[in-house]
């Protein structure tokens, strides 16, 4: 368990994430794929606080203030999800058209 | 100093323009300078001065104070004075009273300049100047048509005796190689002598309206009456007798010069005194007086005492300009000059009387100061000639006849008029003043007078004889006799001669006739012939110059008319070529450029616009492809 | 020792890459996010590994509830949430491996070519105590923004799909999402 095995399994889940949100047509499962993103730096952020800093909290902090990025991104989005389902009857992101040209 | 008497009146002339809007002061102003004027003269005669001016090229004008000219330089201001008084005060409903004034002043400045004059040069400046001051004086009233010819013919007259002196000071500089009468007095008496005096006496003679120049006297009596009284009794014409009494010295070497003086100014004086005796016409009586007074002055003068000439000068300075502005004052107050209608003796009683003491001195009655003078020239006469003497006697029986008509005449007892325009105080004061100057002469008659004279001229009077004095008194009564029996008879207008008579003698014998006649018809006929003449001869050349250019020009004009032209055209041609080749360039290159350059960035945009879809997955994809980039740039710039 | 936490930090490494992997595949839509509940459980276990015990600890809780959530959201919006019919809801799919693996392999190569500090957690210390010292110490002003945050976040959310929306209510005009995709 070294810094730098930490870091490719955070880098494998960032990875996959990116996959997730690009590929996928439904928002919700774009918000999966985002939550994957934020897994991967959770873990970073951990792993840093671990090998380098030599146990300041600031590092425990980091990853306290990413968790409470995923909390609200996920209220907000889900939020903005229903909210764009009522006005122009899309779940998909195809269905969003607008800004187009 | 000797300068003084010139530049007084100068500078009152100059002060008169200035103010010439406040015409309380001009009568003042004008009278201060003369007033100035005469006490230089006094004191520049008191000391006897002289001075010069260089005029250049080894020229000098000189100046000076001596002999006879010390009386003169005193007396020219003295009458001119009383005079311009009088005419500031007759004349100040006159709107052109400075101009009038002014050349007054001016006037007496020349006069006073010609008369201490010590060269030819100076004399002839103060000669030409004092003509000029006449004839502007004579025009004075110019709006009138007939003051402006009269002025000419009195100043072509007296120009054309001028030239004589011109002769004269051209003769001087050939002789002695200067203009100074001390020179030419030094020098030799040679024909060069004989010419100056010949000019001399033809401009004196032309001045002092002596045969056969005298009629410009009558065309000078168109003047105001103080002009008259002043110019044409007083001085100006006296000019020209002083001028032979100053040169008489120099000039008395030529054997016929005195001859030619005597000759002159005895039959002037005779034909002269006819004049006046015959005219009816107050001023212009006095006119033909004034010529035959000054021919009695060229007798003494040709005899050679110019002693006797200057005091004869003096005494007839005084009772003419009184009898002068006597005659303005008739012409205000009767409104005439016509002696038919003249009578203002009981309308003008002081004025009468004042006019009276003239006309004795004119008579030269005794004891006064004229008949003094006229007992010299006689005198003077009878040491020239017996004839000469007899003479002068009838030419003084005749100047008792018509000084006594003209009184009587002019101021005689008559109905008392309604008088228009009295005499002014200052008037009547003037005439008193020169009243007062010719009784005073009369203590010339008192022993020590002729003493005086000589020291006062630095000449020598004739020793009279007492038969002379007899002669004298007799032609006294006897003219006194003839001129009471004529007025008893009513004859005095006429004088007893038949009217067609009487009018060829009153216009100066028929000179004036035969002058025009003579001289003024032909010399016209001429200039008009040369007129002619250059109208047709030389402006013919001139006119075919002319046309020989304006037709040269027209051939020039149309030869570059068809160049320039032809070069127009093919600038033209040659532009229209340029501006196609430079339109196809334009359209094929230049646009093809823009318009490639147009499309190519529509091509672009159209491009770009295909990564505007609208779709959030594709933005993430270029945010992931983006971030990525970026990554890799920080790794490896670092 | 160490050896044991070695294999145990590749196995939940290992499987929480794998039931990451396992969300996109899968055609249910409930399952999607219960193996992203894994997922996230392995991670907390790595947490835990990694002497963070109470960071891991409060991760697990967290997403359980998150995941409970996003199961409802998943049948609310998706047609086929039993996975009964398989279907793939994917577009740009190369694009999207390609960007994926392009950023694995770009973190990957910082991960293990770059030089980092070592500097361990001390083996005497208390990391949980000393995070709560520092919360209540000092970055008590982040701890109370981010409580802050999440209250407006609660607001937002609330304001944001309450039942009268701007363009009407909630109610009108619903209408079954199509089955067809437009194309990107």
């Amino acid at each position: 368990m070294t810094l730098e095995a930490v870091l490719l399994v955070s880098a494998a889940l960032f990875g996959i994430g990116v996959y997730g949100a690009l590929s996928q047509q439904s928002f919700v499962m774009i918000m999966m794929g985002l939550e994957l993103m934020l897994n991967g730096a959770i873990v970073a952020a951990v792993g840093f606080w671990w090998g380098t800093t030599g146990g300041n909290p600031e590092g425990q902090l980091l990853a306290i203030v990413v968790m409470a990025v995923m909390a609200i991104e996920g209220a907000i989005g889900f939020a903005l999800v229903t909210n764009v389902y009522r006005v122009r009857k899309a779940d998909i992101t195809e269905k969003l058209r607008k800004l187009r040209g | 100093m000797v300068w003084l008497p010139v530049v007084f009146p100068l500078a009152g002339a100059a002060l008169v323009l200035s103010v010439r809007r406040r015409r309380a002061w001009l009568g003042p102003v004008v009278v201060a300078s003369l007033l100035g004027s005469l006490g230089t003269a006094a004191l520049a005669a008191a000391s006897g001065a002289r001075s010069s001016w260089s005029w250049g090229a080894g020229i000098d004008l000189g100046v000076e104070v001596a002999g006879v000219s010390r009386v003169m330089v005193v007396l020219v201001p003295l009458v001119a004075v009383v005079v311009v008084s009088f005419a500031a005060s007759s004349m100040r409903e006159d709107e052109a009273l400075p101009r009038l004034l002014a050349l007054l002043a001016g006037f007496v400045a020349a006069m006073e300049l010609l008369v201490v004059a010590a060269d030819f040069l100076t004399l002839l400046i103060g000669w030409e100047l004092v003509g000029a001051a006449s004839w502007a004086l004579i025009g004075h009233d110019w709006r009138n048509a007939q003051a402006p010819m009269f002025a000419k013919e009195a100043f072509v007259t007296t120009r054309f005796g001028d030239l004589g002196l011109y002769v004269a000071a051209g003769a001087t500089f050939a002789s002695v190689g200067s203009f100074q009468f001390a020179d030419l007095a030094a020098g030799p008496n040679d024909r060069w002598l004989a010419i100056v005096a010949g000019g001399v006496v033809v401009a004196a003679a032309a001045k002092s309206a002596q045969l056969p120049f005298s009629p410009w006297l009558f065309s000078a009596m168109a003047g105001p009456t103080p002009v008259s009284a002043l110019l044409h009794s007083a001085t100006m014409v006296a000019a020209g007798g002083y001028a032979l009494i100053r040169l008489e010295l120099i000039l008395s070497a030529v054997s016929w010069f005195g001859p030619l003086v005597v000759g002159l100014g005895l039959s002037t004086a005779l034909a002269g005194g006819v004049v006046a005796f015959a005219q009816s016409d107050l001023k212009r009586a006095l006119a033909g007086s004034t010529s035959a007074q000054y021919g009695l002055m060229l007798v003494a003068i040709g005899a050679g005492f110019t002693a006797a000439g200057m005091a004869q000068l003096t005494a007839h300075a005084f009772f003419k300009a009184l009898l002068f502005l006597g005659a303005g004052v008739a012409l205000h107050g009767g409104g005439t000059l016509d002696l038919a209608k003249l009578r203002l003796g009981s309308s003008l009683p002081t004025v009468a009387l004042l006019f009276g003491v003239g006309a004795a001195g004119l008579a030269a009655v005794p004891p006064l100061g004229a008949a003094f003078t006229k007992e010299a020239v006689l005198a003077a006469a009878f040491e020239s000639g017996v004839w000469v003497g007899s003479g002068v006697a009838v030419a003084g029986l005749l100047s008792v006849l018509y000084a006594a008509r003209l009184h009587i005449l002019a101021y005689g007892r008559g109905p008392v008029l309604e008088i228009e325009v009295g005499p002014h105080p200052v008037e009547v004061w003037a005439l008193a003043i020169l009243a007062a100057f010719t009784l005073a002469l009369s203590a010339l008659w008192l022993p020590g007078g002729k003493e005086l004279v000589s020291e006062l001229t630095g000449a020598e009077l004739p020793e009279g004889q007492s038969w002379e004095l007899a002669v004298s008194v007799l032609s006294v009564v006897v003219g006194f006799v003839v001129v009471w029996l004529l007025w008893r008879r009513n004859l005095l207008l006429s004088g007893g001669l038949p009217s067609r008579i009487r009018g060829f003698l009153a216009n100066w014998w028929g000179i004036p006739d035969l002058t025009r006649r003579a001289v003024v018809d032909p010399l016209i006929n001429v200039s008009n012939r040369l007129a002619e003449g250059d109208g047709s001869v030389i402006d013919a050349l001139v006119r075919a110059i002319a046309g020989s250019v304006v037709g040269v020009s027209q051939r020039l004009r149309h030869l570059v008319e068809i160049l320039v032209d032809r070069v127009v055209d093919g600038v033209g041609s040659g532009t229209i070529l340029t501006a196609r080749g430079s339109q196809k360039f334009d359209d094929g290159t230049v646009d093809a450029t823009v318009e490639a350059i147009g499309a190519g960035i529509r091509f672009g945009g159209d491009q770009s616009r295909r990564s505007q879809t609208g779709m959030a997955h594709h933005y993430y994809t270029l945010l992931v492809g983006g971030s990525v980039v970026l990554f890799i740039v920080a790794a490896i710039w670092r | 020792m160490s050896g044991v936490i070695d294999l145990l930090f590749w196995a939940f490494g290992a499987s929480a890459v794998v039931t990451g992997w396992l969300v996109f595949r899968t055609d249910s839509m409930v399952r999607a996010a219960y193996w992203l509940m894994a997922s996230f459980v392995a991670v907390g276990g790595i947490l835990v590994l990694l002497d963070a015990q109470f960071l891991g600890l409060i991760l697990i809780l967290m997403m359980a509830g998150e995941m409970t959530i996003m199961a409802i959201f998943m049948v609310m919006f998706m047609m086929n949430p039993a996975g009964l019919n398989p279907m793939t809801m994917v577009h740009q799919h190369r694009a999207s491996i390609i960007s994926g693996a392009g950023a694995f392999i770009v973190l990957a190569l910082v991960a293990l070519f770059a030089n980092f500090l070592a500097e361990p957690v001390p083996t005497g210390a208390e990391p949980t105590v000393d995070l709560g010292v520092e919360l209540l110490g000092g970055s008590m002003l982040v701890f109370e923004t981010a409580g802050v945050a999440l209250l407006a976040v609660m607001i937002g959310a609330v304001a944001l799909v309450s039942q009268q929306g701007r363009f009407g209510d909630a109610e009108a005009g619903s209408l079954e999402p199509s089955l067809e995709t437009e194309g990107p």
